[in-house]
């Protein structure tokens, strides 16, 4: 059985890039645009890890992080957090908000799949 | 003078003494005068009003005034004009008191040849030339420095303040009335630089050295209202009569900090909007390129990964971008630890290897050595040494790059040597500057940012160190930097000490755990290094796991461990301390070593325990 992977980016383009090299690599992949889509996505779909982007309007890809971890029915999704912004501060906020792990952009697709890997294994 | 006569006003009663000057002025030949009489002073205070004069001759027996009243009388009406006493009597001391009053010279009637005459008139006109030139001199230097746009402020070798300008009023927030007298470090120094700064006046009045004179220097200042802010100064010495003076112009840069600030916050921000548009890009390009939508020829393969290249070539730059402007705002967080920088040269040689072969280049290594261990970022050390390899390869096209480790008392000093091109003499001083790319002739393919040199330095510099650059054109280039060798104990403090001031401003608490190996040296005599050695690097790793939670420091040295835990209490920071003690001793037995490794551990608070990074370092150092 295929794991299912939610992606979650304002950006359309970045989803679709990440949809297409998610099922290349034998994932079905779910995708959201927005925080409150992604909130939806989670509780119909249930997937078993989410690619959040954090600089997302209306609700960010922190807040939605913070949600997720703080719901005792989402909290073992495994969560990884994809953005442009690398400094530490950033880094320490993304941990502090509970997510997984931390990937920057642009990412190589080895770095993502690896995470992803080796999160799902856990 | 109006045209070029020197019109004198004569002011005389006795009509032969009048007569005979009317002569003598007339047949002058030096110079041309022009003169009118007035016999009683009221006559000659009329005259004054009516009309310019270069000169006055007063005799001072007036019928309607006499003395010094009349010159007194003379001056009220116009200050600035000279005048001649006549006197009839041979009387010096009348002379002399009219000098005193302010008339330029005096003549006696009767005994006073032609040409004397005529010095005389000349003399009072120089005289009154000069001292309204200096008058005049003294004013406008006065004038720049009160209306100048910099403080001012001047010091006697007391440390008291002498001068101090309009702007100085503005900038510190004090009259003037209430500063002169006052000692300029009570004024104007915050109380961390009090003490320097009365060091800096004894040791420049004894020695006639002074380090921060005749230099820009930054620091921060004090205004009336208690806050500190950043200004630019300039001191310089002043010897005058027997007394020291130091003049400084202070230059209020918090402005300038707040501009370099959103300098840096528009790249910094610049920088990250463009990674999306790149990571588009790139996935994009990369999946046609690996056929995840559908074949592809050799020829687009071709075309695509040249398309590819173009990216990276962008994300690098991108990144040197960041880099940049991260390190001039400080806001570089060095992530230290003790390590082997031989063996961060050899791998940055090692890397490096292929491409000097290909260029034909021998890559020389002297390590005195085998291995050196210093506290520092070795991310930003592989940096440093990359970035100057990097450029080495690019200058250098025949012989060799020399990378030297040498271990000195206080630093570490580190080469990198190339038998290159070499770099003319007017460019030595941008050699460290960003986007300066002078001589354009590099390889194909060579092309850079002209940052490399730039980030490697303040690389060097953020750890504290300096970098130097050696070269001449044509024979070759050498780049020397030192890094200074903290002991684990030294950064422990410092951050002690920030962590102090953080934990003040923000009125929180600041707690301090420390791990020790116990009787470490007799250890070391007993075993061999190795277990020990892997046994500290896996503590090292446990510790900085079990403080991730928080944003909190983790420091090794050997076989210390420090960790500060920012707005913890001690309860808190008690139970940490047992939580790591506990996966310190699973590690140790699970390394075999329970029966040789003993751990001791130490929990100390601010304000609780000391006030002080001292207090606190000593106290948990104590046993």
């Amino acid at each position: 059985m295929a794991y299912k992977i939610l992606v979650v980016d304002d950006e359309p383009h970045i989803v679709m890039m990440l949809e297409a090299r998610l099922r290349k690599n034998g994932f079905e992949v779910v995708t959201a645009t927005s925080g409150s889509e992604a909130m939806a996505k989670v509780k119909q779909d249930r997937p078993d890890l989410i690619v959040l982007d954090v600089m997302m309007p209306v609700i960010s890809g922190l807040e939605v992080c913070r949600m997720l971890k703080e719901n005792p029915v989402t909290r073992a999704i495994p969560v990884i957090l994809l953005t442009a912004k690398s400094t530490e501060r950033d880094q320490t906020l993304g941990i502090s908000a509970g997510a997984d792990s931390y990937v920057t952009k642009p990412y190589t697709p080895e770095e993502l799949l690896g995470q992803i890997k080796e999160l799902l294994e856990r | 003078m109006h045209n070029s006569k020197i019109h004198i006003l004569v002011i005389e009663d006795d009509p032969a003494y009048m007569n005979l000057l009317k002569l003598r002025l007339a047949a002058e030949r030096k110079a041309v005068f022009s003169a009118v009489f007035a016999a009683t002073l009221q006559k000659a205070l009329e005259r004054l009003k009516q009309e310019p004069f270069d000169l006055v001759l007063l005799d001072l027996f007036l019928p309607d005034s006499s003395g010094l009243d009349s010159l007194e009388a003379v001056r009220k009406q116009s200050p600035h004009l000279p005048v001649v006493i006549l006197t009839a009597l041979p009387d010096e001391d009348v002379g002399l008191q009219a000098v005193k009053s302010g008339a330029q010279d005096y003549l006696i009637k009767g005994e006073v040849d032609p040409h004397m005459f005529f010095r005389v008139i000349q003399y009072a006109l120089e005289r009154k030339r000069m001292e309204a030139y200096l008058r005049n001199s003294e004013e406008r230097t006065r004038l720049i420095i009160e209306t100048a746009n910099d403080a001012f402020v001047a010091m006697d070798s007391s440390g008291l303040i002498v001068e101090w300008n309009r702007r100085a009023e503005l900038m510190f927030g004090w009259p003037r009335s209430s500063v002169i007298g006052k000692t300029v470090a009570d004024v104007i120094l915050p109380p961390q630089h009090r003490e320097a700064h009365q060091e800096g006046i004894k040791h420049f009045l004894a020695s006639g050295e002074g380090p921060i004179l005749n230099r820009r220097v930054e620091l921060n200042a004090l205004h009336k209202d208690g806050r500190e802010f950043p200004v630019e100064l300039t001191v310089w010495p002043a010897y005058s009569g027997d007394e020291y003076r130091f003049n400084a112009f202070i230059h209020d840069i918090s402005g300038d900090r707040k501009l370099q600030q959103m300098k840096d916050e528009f790249v910094s921000t610049i920088s990250h909007e463009l990674r999306t548009p790149m990571t588009i890009i790139r996935e994009g390009v990369l999946q046609v390129l690996e056929g995840l939508h559908g074949e592809t020829t050799e020829n687009q393969k071709k075309f695509l990964t040249m398309t590819l290249g173009g990216v990276d070539r962008l994300k690098h730059i991108i990144d040197r971008l960041l880099d940049i402007s991260k390190l001039e705002s400080g806001r570089v967080l060095l992530d230290k630890e003790l390590s082997d920088i031989v063996q961060i040269a050899r791998e940055v040689n090692a890397a490096f290897l292929p491409r000097a072969q290909a260029k034909g280049l021998e890559i020389r290594e002297i390590f005195p050595a085998d291995s050196l261990r210093v506290y520092l970022d070795k991310n930003k050390m592989i940096q440093v040494f990359t970035n100057l390899m990097d450029n080495a390869l690019k200058f250098t096209d025949k012989g060799f790059i020399e990378v030297s480790v040498l271990d000195g008392p206080q630093s570490v000093e580190c080469r990198v040597r190339d038998t290159g091109r070499g770099i003319p003499k007017d460019d030595l001083g941008r050699v460290f500057s960003k986007f300066e790319q002078f001589d354009r002739q590099m390889g194909p393919g060579e092309k850079g940012t002209g940052l490399g040199l730039a980030i490697a330095k303040g690389l060097v510099e953020s750890h504290r160190g300096k970098i130097k650059v050696e070269s001449r054109a044509g024979e070759g280039t050498q780049f020397i930097f030192f890094l200074p060798k903290h002991s684990v104990d030294d950064i422990f403090k410092e951050y002690l000490a920030r962590g102090i001031r953080a934990a003040l401003t923000e009125k929180a608490c600041l707690s301090v755990l420390l791990f020790e190996v116990q009787d470490y040296d007799s250890l070391l005599t007993k075993m061999a290094p190795a277990p020990i050695d892997h046994l500290l690097k896996e503590l090292g790793k446990k510790l900085k796991e079990g403080v991730r939670q928080r944003v909190d420091t983790a420091l090794e040295g050997g076989h210390r461990f420090y960790a500060g835990l920012p707005s913890t209490r001690r309860e808190t920071a008690d139970f940490i301390s047992k939580r790591i003690r506990q996966v310190f001793d699973e590690t140790i037995k699970k390394e075999g070593l329970s029966d040789v490794v003993r751990i001791r551990s130490k929990v100390i608070g601010f304000p609780e325990d000391g006030h002080t990074a001292e207090e606190l370092m000593f106290l948990l150092r104590a046993v």
